[in-house]
């Protein structure tokens, strides 16, 4: 016999895989948004290198921290650094950067305004979902939560031990807390800083906390690195947790371990069949029983 | 503490492989549909004919008839004028020859010269100019507001549309043109502008007459206008037909 309890109302399991795809193309067409100019990927790391070159006389990148030509958008679009030797086809310099990644932008800007619904209803139903279930307990942080996580960070970090399930009786373990409840505070972020930079005059209110308009263009960038950073962790950890715990997010149900109390024995099992029966044996002609008080009341 | 479930269910070893596998068809199947209709809607779903689905034209047009019905009657952040700094110049990567003397800027049957614009109330406004790729700029603005434009040179009753061109300058043969929804350029906050930080408008930033909309991204801040007309109906727009929004509004 397997002991099985239900762990994800469908709900949740919907939320989730429907915001997995979703998520995934809003990045990709972020993607495309970003690259359409290149000035922000220099800035943030100040590593001097450009993600895709503009033409400007730069100095050539090292081999690897130049991006393969296979992951870039598009097949027939090479990936060209300064200082790389050009054919004698290759566009003006001005033109490059257009050519390379500009020719996306007006795609991505579609995608992603397109998404951005699915991704925010999905989102606050999700978090309605959470309130209204219940379920919101489960994932909340409670006050011991830092510190049993950093404990739980720790032991997860012995990459060759099994991760530890969740203690008896609890759905996740408190990093499993703090992440989850996390990436509820990324969405929302994800959220107030994309509305902010969509529509930065009639939302310009929006943008104030995270600076002004580029503050949160960079905001809106910070969060998705999270999220992408978050989704590795989470993978990597739902792997080391194994097939049962994984299962559940698609079927609902995880096998829970024995418990240790001890069987029962067969005549105590035989004592305990006839009384589930018991309400089957009333004879035909009793009265019929009444739960609802209001069935007699007019009688 | 709410717990998971009182009563954990027993269920037999083939039970809960039978119970599994049919979430597990579900999810296959339901994989295997999104991937489908994902490669249908790549490969079928009707191009509009700018380079981008017809689906999300009109994902476009419903964000627009969302964003004017719910958040009207608002200004664009203004800035102090010492932050103003020279904007980018994405002017196709080139910058036209013009002769500022001879220019003129074509209304119906009028030519008006930059002295007639020069009789209206002359405006300076520091705002953000803010580029579909990304960048943006504050930069200060001195001209004419549209709306004492329109004032003086007024739209006909149906006019829903303002058409602005600019004709091709020597350095390429194509046109520019925007069109602009009538309520965006009646905005106290757009300007027909002859100058640029303190200065007369250069000839890289769109001398001698541009439009500064910062209710717009700068693809709508169409340089050197030539052209000018009212519209009952939407008019061409240059990257609206290369596969951005139309309304491109901020």
């Amino acid at each position: 016999m397997a002991h099985i309890q239900k762990k994800h109302p469908l709900a949740i399991r919907w939320f989730h895989w429907v915001n997995f795809p979703v998520l995934a193309l809003m990045i990709w067409s972020g993607t495309l948004i970003l690259w359409a100019n290149d000035v922000y990927a220099t800035d943030l790391w100040q590593t001097g290198y450009r993600v895709l070159h503009s033409g400007k006389d730069d100095e050539a990148p090292p081999r690897w921290l130049r991006v393969p030509d296979r992951i870039v958008l598009r097949p027939d679009v090479r990936v060209v650094y300064s200082g790389d030797t050009l054919p004698d086809n290759y566009p003006e310099p001005e033109k490059r950067t257009e050519i390379l990644t500009g020719s996306r932008l007006a795609e991505g800007m579609a995608w992603h305004f397109a998404l951005a619904w699915f991704f925010t209803l999905n989102g606050l139903a999700y978090v309605l979902f959470l309130v209204a279930s219940g379920q919101w307990r489960h994932l909340a942080p409670q006050k011991n939560s830092l510190v049993e996580a950093v404990k739980v960070a720790v032991k997860d970090l012995t990459f060759w031990r099994r991760i530890e399930a969740a203690p008896a009786g609890e759905k996740y373990n408190h990093a499993q807390r703090l992440a989850y409840s996390g990436v509820v505070v990324l969405g929302i972020l994800m959220l107030i800083t994309g509305l902010a930079i969509s529509k930065p005059a009639q939302l310009a209110w929006l943008a104030v906390p995270f600076g002004g308009y580029q503050g949160a263009r960079l905001w809106h960038f910070i969060v998705t690195c999270l999220f992408v950073a978050f989704f590795f962790v989470h993978v990597g950890q739902v792997i080391r947790a194994g097939w049962n715990n994984f299962r559940a997010i698609i079927t609902g149900w995880e096998q829970i371990a024995e418990t240790p109390e001890p069987q029962k024995t067969l005549i105590e099992v035989l004592e305990d069949e006839p009384l589930e029966d018991e309400p089957k044996e009333e004879p035909d002609d009793a009265p019929e029983p009444t739960t609802d008080g209001t069935d007699t009341a007019g009688a | 503490m709410m717990p998971l479930n009182q009563q954990p269910t027993e269920l037999t070893q083939q039970e809960l492989k039978r119970l599994s596998r049919r979430s597990f068809l579900w999810a296959g199947a339901g994989v295997a549909g999104s991937l489908s209709l994902l490669s249908l809607f790549n490969h079928k779903a009707k191009d509009d004919g700018t380079g981008i689905k017809q689906l999300f034209r009109t994902t476009h047009r419903s964000n627009e008839a969302i964003v004017t019905t719910l958040l009207s009657g608002y200004r664009a952040p203004e800035f102090p004028a010492a932050r103003a700094i020279e904007p980018r110049n994405n002017y196709h990567g080139a910058t036209p020859e013009i002769d500022t003397e001879a220019w003129r800027l074509n209304f119906g049957d009028l030519q008006l010269t930059l002295a007639d614009l020069k009789t209206l109330p002359e405006v300076s406004l520091t705002t953000e100019l803010k580029c579909v790729e990304g960048w943006s700029a504050i930069v200060t603005w001195t001209g004419c507001r549209f709306a004492d434009f329109a004032k003086k040179y007024p739209p006909m009753p149906d006019s829903k549309y303002v058409y602005l061109r600019s004709e091709p300058a020597g350095f390429e043969d194509t046109w520019y043109y925007v069109g602009l929804d009538i309520e965006s350029m009646l905005h106290p906050q757009t300007l027909l502008a002859w100058g640029m930080n303190g200065q007369p408008l250069s000839t890289e930033h769109g001398a001698p007459l541009r439009l500064a909309i910062p209710t717009k991204y700068g693809i709508k801040n169409i340089k050197l206008i030539t052209h000018l007309s009212y519209e009952a109906e939407r008019p061409a727009d240059f990257w609206a037909e290369r596969g951005y929004d139309f309304y491109a509004g901020l």
